[in-house]
């Protein structure tokens, strides 16, 4: 403007204001004004053209001069293209070609969204009223969305081209605003949009793998029908197998007989073996299936990525929305087929560890029957330990301020607080029918409790919703059936134990990616295979993950096992560590070693009644004279634990 | 061409019309060619010449004045040359240009306007061939002449 300083703008002004009062309306308006008033605005607009053209107003800049012959040139189509919509039989109509006057003709219909409210506009689309929903998709179907295509087009004029991107891009960017809003609040199920057949293809896709998904659970869901009872086969064989290790223990029955009742098992423990491997290959190849269809899943995401970026370059916002819509709808639905594969999963690495329960119970049987020694707990001691371990640990967690080492973030937290904790058990297990009297039956037992700590974070700091950062967990395994059948237990805890109690903590780990630190107790103390495993890296690595540092404890002898390369574990093994007083342990050790002088053997009662000191500490002073290679412990009916001198 | 034909006997030759010039050296040879070519029954030769008629563009000539501002006397005659279907073709200080389209025929109306106390003398002259010009000239006419009176 500055270079035009004798541009009378007020002259301009008048001279466009037939033109403006033209764009003003839409065609509609147009079509039902009389020949008359027609007529005088196309002359007026002629006349005034002339006179801009003339210099009447001064002179114009080249780009205000095209901007103002391109209104012109509109406004003036539009006259002509209402003449032609009623099929007048006028002159103006011939300044323009058809592919003009159809042009403006189907553009008009969409001024229609411009005038009413982004709102009213949704619920007429959805509602399919007033045509709107028509409308709306046509505007899609045929291409206007994309005005940048009448560039192209040859037969409309220059100026022309350039007032429709400004009056049309107008409504345009309303009927986006519209779009996105139907979107966010109906999704996409109200478009019928061929433009985004790449959405429409992979929505169709998203329908086939879902119910694909859907039925193969259902197939699956019936083939494993056939395995209903595999549980109940299961407890009840290794109920079985208690019983004849209870009496072997007891001297109740001869090895022989022993043994015979063991080979009459057999059969039954392959023919569950055999069942549990079917089991596990059905579930692998339903897996297989899932995880396949995940992968077509991953490809269409890959696909629809491509399709977002060109529309976000494109600035296409609102087929950039439709896009990001099924995107989301894909990673629902993959999420979905993961929590189905994880559940699979988690089904079939129980199913791993029940196939090897009923043969590692029968080693430990034959282990008995060979004469190797065992442990004998009873079910009150048992109950000790337990509380023991929840009294010691929650101690120790509340021995402000806590510093646990985070292996994922790399990070030291030190806590001052525990906001949240909770415990949890399996008491039911040790109820035994309707008679049961439950607050004595829990009294008396062990329930496998399992305490667990949370350090949460806020997302940002400040707010946002919490985030698992890590937790503490200490779980007390017991063979709680015996317990509550034999009242005593001398079974250790054996590997698919260790890896049954592991599994929910490693799976609600890996999938909150948060650390977890697991310390899990047996009072029977550990099978060596276990402790052997914990502590090659090979395992870890295999069955183990890196969200989770694991450390088994056996409760009377204080001895605490994990891998040596596991940093976390290191940190935080004191948390789970028993400690017995020294002194008084070497001073119940002195006592028995006393005791030997005068007789073959000692009974743990005697020691317990006349030394007044704690089981615990009485316990690990038998264990110790017999790791020492002092003594030998052993079940005596009716005297119960004894500790029997070893020359 | 329906008005006229039957009254007037118009109509066209048939066939191939050829229009040669009776100068040319060859005109003879050609001739004789087509004769034994068609036959000399199919073949009709006549002799054309120009034909002018003087006939003369009708005019008709308002010279009126009308009481108010320029701007809203011009206004005015806009309207009413709108009533008419006039669409302007050219418009310059001095007057504006409109061509008008009617059943009877086309005609070109002329407008100038100069403002004189109060009034502006209104010039309005249609030009054309047949009743067109004088139609047109009578609807503006009685507009004004209603317009005045009223």
């Amino acid at each position: 403007m500055g270079n035009f300083p004798n541009t009378d703008w007020e002259c301009v002004k008048k001279c466009l204001k037939p033109v403006e009062l033209v764009l003003d309306d839409d065609l509609e308006t147009h079509k039902r004004t009389d020949r008359t008033r027609r007529t005088e605005l196309w002359n007026n607009i002629v006349a005034n053209s002339q006179k801009l053209k003339d210099g009447a107003c001064g002179d114009l800049e080249k780009d205000i001069s095209q901007e103002i012959s391109g209104k012109i040139r509109l406004a003036k189509l539009l006259l002509a293209t209402a003449a032609f919509e009623i099929k007048e039989d006028n002159p103006i109509i011939g300044e323009f070609n058809e592919t003009e006057l159809n042009l403006i003709k189907e553009l008009e219909r969409f001024a229609l969204f411009e005038h009413r409210s982004i709102e009213e506009n949704v619920g007429s689309i959805y509602r399919h009223q007033e045509g709107f929903y028509e409308l709306i998709t046509d505007y899609y179907e045929k291409g206007y969305s994309n005005l940048d295509s009448i560039w192209k087009n040859q037969s409309i004029l220059m100026d022309l081209k350039r007032a429709i991107n400004n009056r049309y891009g107008k409504i345009q960017k309303r009927i986006k605003e519209i779009t996105i809003a139907c979107i966010d609040q109906y999704g996409l199920s109200w478009v019928k949009l061929s433009i985004l057949i790449k959405v429409k293809d992979s929505e169709q896709k998203r329908g086939e793998i879902f119910r694909d998904a859907e039925a193969k659970i259902e197939k699956l869901e019936a083939e494993l029908k056939k395995y209903e009872f595999i549980e109940t086969e299961n407890q009840s064989l290794k109920d079985k197998l208690s019983q004849i290790d209870s009496k072997l223990f007891r001297k109740e029955i001869e090895n022989d007989a022993a043994q015979k009742i063991l080979d009459s098992l057999k059969e039954e423990k392959s023919r569950l073996e055999q069942r549990y491997s079917e089991m596990g290959v059905l579930l692998d190849s339903q897996m297989r299936g899932i995880d396949d269809k995940r992968r077509e899943l991953d490809k269409k995401i890959t696909e629809l990525e491509t399709e977002r970026l060109q529309y976000k370059e494109k600035m296409q916002e609102e087929n950039q929305k439709i896009v990001e819509n099924e995107l989301s709808k894909i990673a629902q639905l993959k999420d979905d087929l993961q929590n189905k594969e994880n559940a699979l999963l988690a089904e079939k690495y129980q199913v791993d560890i029940k196939k090897n329960e009923v043969s590692e119970k029968l080693n430990q049987i034959t282990d008995v029957m060979k004469g190797k020694t065992v442990r004998f707990v009873t079910q009150e001691d048992a109950k000790m330990y337990e509380l023991n371990l929840l009294a010691r640990v929650e101690t120790k967690l509340h021995n402000f301020p806590v510093k646990i080492f985070n292996p994922l973030e790399r990070k030291k937290y030190t806590i001052n607080s525990w906001e949240d904790h909770y415990r949890f058990d399996q008491k039911e297990e040790i109820y035994q029918g309707d008679n049961t009297n439950y607050a004595e039956a829990e009294a008396k037992n062990p329930l496998n409790v399992r305490l667990v700590y949370l350090v949460e974070e806020k997302r940002f700091k400040l707010f946002g919703e919490k985030q698992k950062k890590m937790a503490v967990e200490a779980i007390s395994l017991n063979h709680l059936k015996d317990y509550a059948n034999f009242g005593f237990d001398t079974n250790r805890a054996t590997l698919s134990e260790f890896l049954m109690a592991l599994s929910t903590s490693i799976k609600s780990a890996e999938i909150g990616k948060y650390y977890h630190v697991v310390g899990i107790a047996s009072p029977t103390g550990w099978d060596e295979r276990v402790i052997e495993h914990i502590r090659s890296n090979d395992f870890v690595s295999r069955y183990l993950s890196r969200n989770v540092s694991v450390c088994i404890i056996d409760s009377v002898t204080g001895d605490v096992f994990y891998n040596p390369t596991d940093n976390g574990m290191v940190d935080l093994i004191d948390i789970f560590k028993p400690e017995f007083n020294r002194e008084k342990v070497e001073r119940i050790k002195k006592y028995v070693l006393e005791k030997f002088k005068l007789k073959d053997y000692i009974v743990f009662n005697d020691v317990f009644e006349e030394t007044k000191e704690m089981r615990e500490i009485v316990n690990k002073a038998f264990y110790d004279i017999e790791k020492e290679g002092k003594g030998k412990t052993r079940y005596i009916k009716d005297m119960g634990l004894i500790l029997e001198i070893r020359i | 061409m329906e008005r006229w034909g039957k009254e007037m006997k118009l109509g066209r030759p048939d066939g191939i019309s050829i229009i040669v010039d009776e100068e040319n050296e060859n005109v003879m040879e050609f001739v004789d060619d087509l004769y034994s070519r068609t036959s000399k029954e199919k073949v009709k030769i006549y002799k054309l010449s120009d034909s002018s008629f003087e006939l003369k563009e009708k005019e008709e000539h308002l010279k009126t004045e009308l009481e108010g501002s320029l701007e809203t006397v011009e206004k005015f005659i806009g309207f009413i040359l709108a009533k008419q279907n006039a669409l302007i073709q050219s418009s310059t200080s001095s007057g504006k240009l409109y061509q008008v389209s009617t059943k009877k025929g086309n005609a070109e109306i002329s407008t100038s306007f100069r403002a004189e106390n109060n009034k502006v003398i209104v010039n309005i002259r249609v030009r054309g061939y047949g009743n067109a010009p004088e139609l047109i000239f009578n609807k503006i006419n009685n507009e004004i002449k209603f317009f005045k009176e009223v």
